[in-house]
């Protein structure tokens, strides 16, 4: 027997048979046991997700598809979040197919995919509020499903239109008193489209006084008045005591009364408001034809408070330069609606979320527990002795039980949403029509997008989603009012040759990467003033008149600019790398320079350099400057500038 | 005679101390240097080159050496390229930035001259004895700024102010966490110290 066993054993096909079967078996058990993704992976995840979010605000939709194309396999707390970040990339690309597969994706899949160990710890005191999955805050859930039903409402799905209008509708009617319940007006107005396609005009006729309403209270000179009304409203529901803790001393009767201060004075002035010219065909439910253009960036969610255990909404302020359109080839002279689907609004108007509550209890917690950890530990202090040290060891155990709470806020949220949808509505006669968009970067116009479209039926309806603005080819220093001193900038009626607009690209603090060892870098806080007048001298020495403008400027004046200075120098940074050998280093900047003529917005020359520049002892700070100056220094002297410079300049003084 | 000494002495102690304590009081730009406009410089005269792991310091020797050694590693890892240059710039920028809109930021030949000291920059951790953790990490920037007339004799000190900023990091704190607190917490410090330094200013 021993010897048979020891002939199956040796046979090699036994071998194979037996080693693949414990493979299998292995890798089987591997996948059954396979465990939720760590924080450090989420983490890790959010890091490459903030890669494809800047992809798709530079205009890279395909990088970015890649991108969230890998972090949306398989399931972990984040796949919805990444969903629907790419179904906007989708919608930029202009494949509506595959943007429609996303929503539907997480509209079916946000109640599936349920992890009860993660959303245990994340209720738990001690565990992490990122590890819980991710369904999104009303306003996500809400805008997700008004994508999800223009998608149905274009190719003509008009029933599961109308189903996803009326689940964005009721993820969005959870705020106090219900009167922000119905107010996402672009969602009123489609399920009103819907039902007026399906012939129930007093349907259509109820959601379109809704979406009055909710256009009405949340327009911008109605929107403090209707806050302030909530505020007083949740202080009648209050208690005494409570009312006490926030420095409230009004009694019920006055409390009341302003109420009907309030009450009076909005009815008021919200009959003066009018919507229905304003809303044009959207108001008689004839329009045929909706272009969606996603304008600015959405706020992002920030962590508050010692522990960072609130959660707030931070906006971010970035302009990017007007959008041409044109229909068919005629510029498009209508004025969008924007406030049908304000998304800064919609995310900063809503409050007492239960995972805040939560949040805020665990902190709360954890300060009493230390509390009393350090009144335990100063009574062993009295105490002395070996008693006392016991006494006060207990008191540092419960202090060690505080800290090692983990009340910090979740932050994750939908950065690809734009800070509101421009809505153009328009009635168009049957038969295919095209809709083109270009905007700028600066001076330099952008490439032409067309989407083409074709109305086949008078019940169909045409929905265009056009890209966003370009926004993260900016750099962050624009985020905020950039000043220029009185030297920097035009003169009375001064013209000059050149003028410079913020060099695109650069974070306040960026790094040069080591080739060698890419955990290392060298960071730097980069200065853009500072980059933008070291470009100045620099035309300086080819005899070129120049001056600086400010991103704001760019954005508001363009016209006059490009009258005062026929060509414009635009600088985009790119990757900042450094190769070490021993004690030496070269740091190594990519720079893509473009001379622009600012009348036509075309190119006249660009090229794509490495700036470059030995280790100075100054460190890396001194070295980007002498990088960036390395690059422009070659593009200004290079011939093909001159030759442009000069014709540009030709041209110029003809027009 | 010995006595008057002592008394003396003890005068002159309290003299010192009364003094000091001025040395450290907040003092804004005096009202008079806004008449005209001046021509100001801001410099970061000090800043340590390196981050520092910094703890409520109630852990003894025992808690010193697991913040120094655990936890600074922690940092180390996480600032991997952030310099004092880094902390140094961010201020500065920031600092020019607020001043600009009373007084010429220069680069030399000013009239005013602003002195940036940090004295410590890094991460706070507050403990308890055997350094035990109990609250979230902080960035921490810990610094004065002093305003001088170097164009009187002397170079008179006419504004100071120190101040300290501190913006929260959570519990594990990443790069990009790490980052983003620098930047708040530079501009924090930078517009706390402007805010009293420019108390005087006349309202627009």
């Amino acid at each position: 027997m021993k010897s048979h066993e020891g002939w199956l054993w040796d046979a090699p096909v036994t071998r194979i048979c037996v080693l693949a079967c414990v493979v299998v078996t292995a890798t089987v058990g591997v996948c059954l046991a396979e465990e939720s993704p760590t924080l450090e992976q989420l983490n890790a995840m959010e890091q490459r997700a903030d890669m494809a979010r800047q992809h798709y605000r530079r205009g890279s939709y395909a990088d970015a598809i890649q991108i969230f194309s890998e972090l949306t396999m398989g399931t972990h707390p984040s796949v919805n979040l990444y969903k629907n970040e790419l179904g906007m990339c989708y919608l930029a690309s202009g494949d509506n197919n595959s943007a429609e597969r996303c929503f539907v994706d997480v509209a079916t899949g946000v109640d599936r995919y349920v992890d009860q160990r993660l959303e245990r710890e994340a209720l738990s005191k001690f565990g992490k509020e990122e590890a819980k999955i991710y369904r999104g805050d009303p306003y996500e859930q809400a805008t997700s499903f008004m994508l999800l039903a223009l998608l149905f409402l274009n190719r003509g799905d008009v029933d599961n239109a109308l189903a996803a209008c009326k689940s964005g509708l009721l993820a969005d009617s959870d705020a106090t008193e219900n009167r922000y319940d119905s107010d996402y007006a672009l969602l009123h107005l489609i399920e009103g489209k819907c039902h007026m396609i399906r012939g129930s005009l007093d349907e259509f006729h109820s959601r379109r006084d809704l979406a009055v309403h909710s256009i009405k209270i949340t327009s911008p000179g109605i929107r403090a008045m209707v806050s302030e009304r909530r505020d007083v409203a949740e202080l009648m529901n209050m208690s005494s005591a409570q009312r006490k803790k926030v420095q409230c001393t009004a009694s019920d009767s006055d409390l009341k009364a302003r109420l009907d201060t309030i009450d009076q004075t909005l009815a008021k002035e919200m009959s003066a408001i009018n919507t229905d010219q304003s809303m044009g065909t959207l108001y008689s439910g004839t329009f045929n034809t909706l272009v969606i253009a996603p304008v600015g960036v959405s706020p992002i969610k920030v962590r508050k408070g010692k522990d960072g255990q609130m959660v707030a909404f931070e906006s971010i302020s970035v302009r990017a330069p007007a959008v041409d359109l044109t229909l068919n080839g005629t510029p498009l002279r209508d004025r969008p609606l924007g406030y049908l689907a304000d998304i800064e609004f919609q995310a900063t108007t809503r409050n007492g979320r239960r995972m805040d509550a939560i949040l805020n209890g665990k902190a709360a917690f954890r300060s009493t527990t230390v509390g009393v950890g350090d009144s335990i530990l100063q009574a062993g202090n009295n105490v002395g002795g070996g008693a006392g040290l016991a006494i006060a060891l207990v008191g540092a155990a419960v202090q060690g039980v505080g800290g090692a709470m983990t009340p910090e806020a979740d932050t994750r949220c939908w950065k690809t949403l734009p800070r509101q949808f421009d809505v153009y509505a328009m009635e168009l006669p049957q038969g295919p029509h095209s809709i083109s968009c270009q905007t700028r970067i600066y001076f330099e116009k952008s490439q032409v997008v067309t989407r083409d479209f074709n109305i086949k039926s008078p019940d169909d309806v045409a929905v265009v989603f056009l890209p966003p603005g370009l926004v993260g080819l900016y750099s962050e220093q624009t985020h905020e009012e950039m000043k220029l001193a009185a030297r920097d900038t035009f003169g009375e009626t001064e013209a000059v040759q050149v003028v410079i607009p913020p060099i695109m690209g650069l974070e306040r603090v960026m790094r040069f990467r080591d080739e060698k060892n890419p955990g290392r870098a060298d960071a730097v806080a980069t200065d853009l003033r500072k980059a933008m007048r070291n470009v100045r001298s620099i035309l300086g020495t080819q005899e070129l008149t120049s001056c600086l403008v400010t991103h704001e400027d760019v954005v508001s004046h363009y016209d006059a600019l490009a009258h005062k200075a026929p060509m414009a120098i635009q600088i985009l940074v790119g990757d900042a790398h450094k190769k070490a050998t021993g004690k030496e280093a070269v740091y190594h900047l990519e720079v893509s320079l473009s001379l622009i003529d600012t009348r036509r917005g075309s190119v006249l020359c660009r090229q794509d350099l490495t700036g470059e520049c030995q280790a100075s002892k100054a460190g890396a700070g001194t070295a980007f400057y002498d990088c960036l100056d390395a690059a422009v220094r070659q593009f200004v002297g290079s011939r093909d500038f001159t030759v442009h410079v000069h014709t540009g300049g030709q041209m110029a003084s003809k027009q | 005679m010995s006595r008057n000494s002592v008394c003396l002495a003890g005068m002159g102690l309290m003299g010192i101390v009364f003094l000091s304590g001025c040395a450290t009081k907040p003092t804004p730009i005096p009202a008079s240097y806004y008449q005209n406009r001046h021509e100001m410089s801001v410099k970061v005269v000090k800043c340590p080159p390196q981050a520092k792991m910094m703890d409520s310091g109630q852990g003894g020797l025992l808690g010193a050496a697991i913040t120094a050694s655990t936890r600074s590693g922690s940092m180390r890892e996480q600032m991997r390229g952030i310099q004092g240059e880094t902390v140094s710039e961010l201020l500065r920028q920031k600092i020019t930035t607020n001043l600009e809109d009373c007084f010429d930021i220069v680069d030399d030949k000013e009239q005013l001259a602003a002195e940036v000291v940090v004295t410590q920059w890094g991460w706070f951790v507050p403990t308890t004895v055997l350094a035990i953790k109990t609250g979230s990490y902080q960035f921490r920037i810990n610094g004065k700024v002093t305003v001088y007339d170097v164009i009187s004799q002397s170079k008179k000190q006419v504004g100071y102010i120190a101040a300290l900023a501190d913006q929260p990091l959570g519990n594990d704190p990443s790069k990009a966490d790490t980052d983003e607190a620098l930047i708040k917490a530079a501009d924090d410090f930078a517009n706390k110290v402007t805010a009293v330094i420019l108390q005087n200013r006349p309202s627009p």
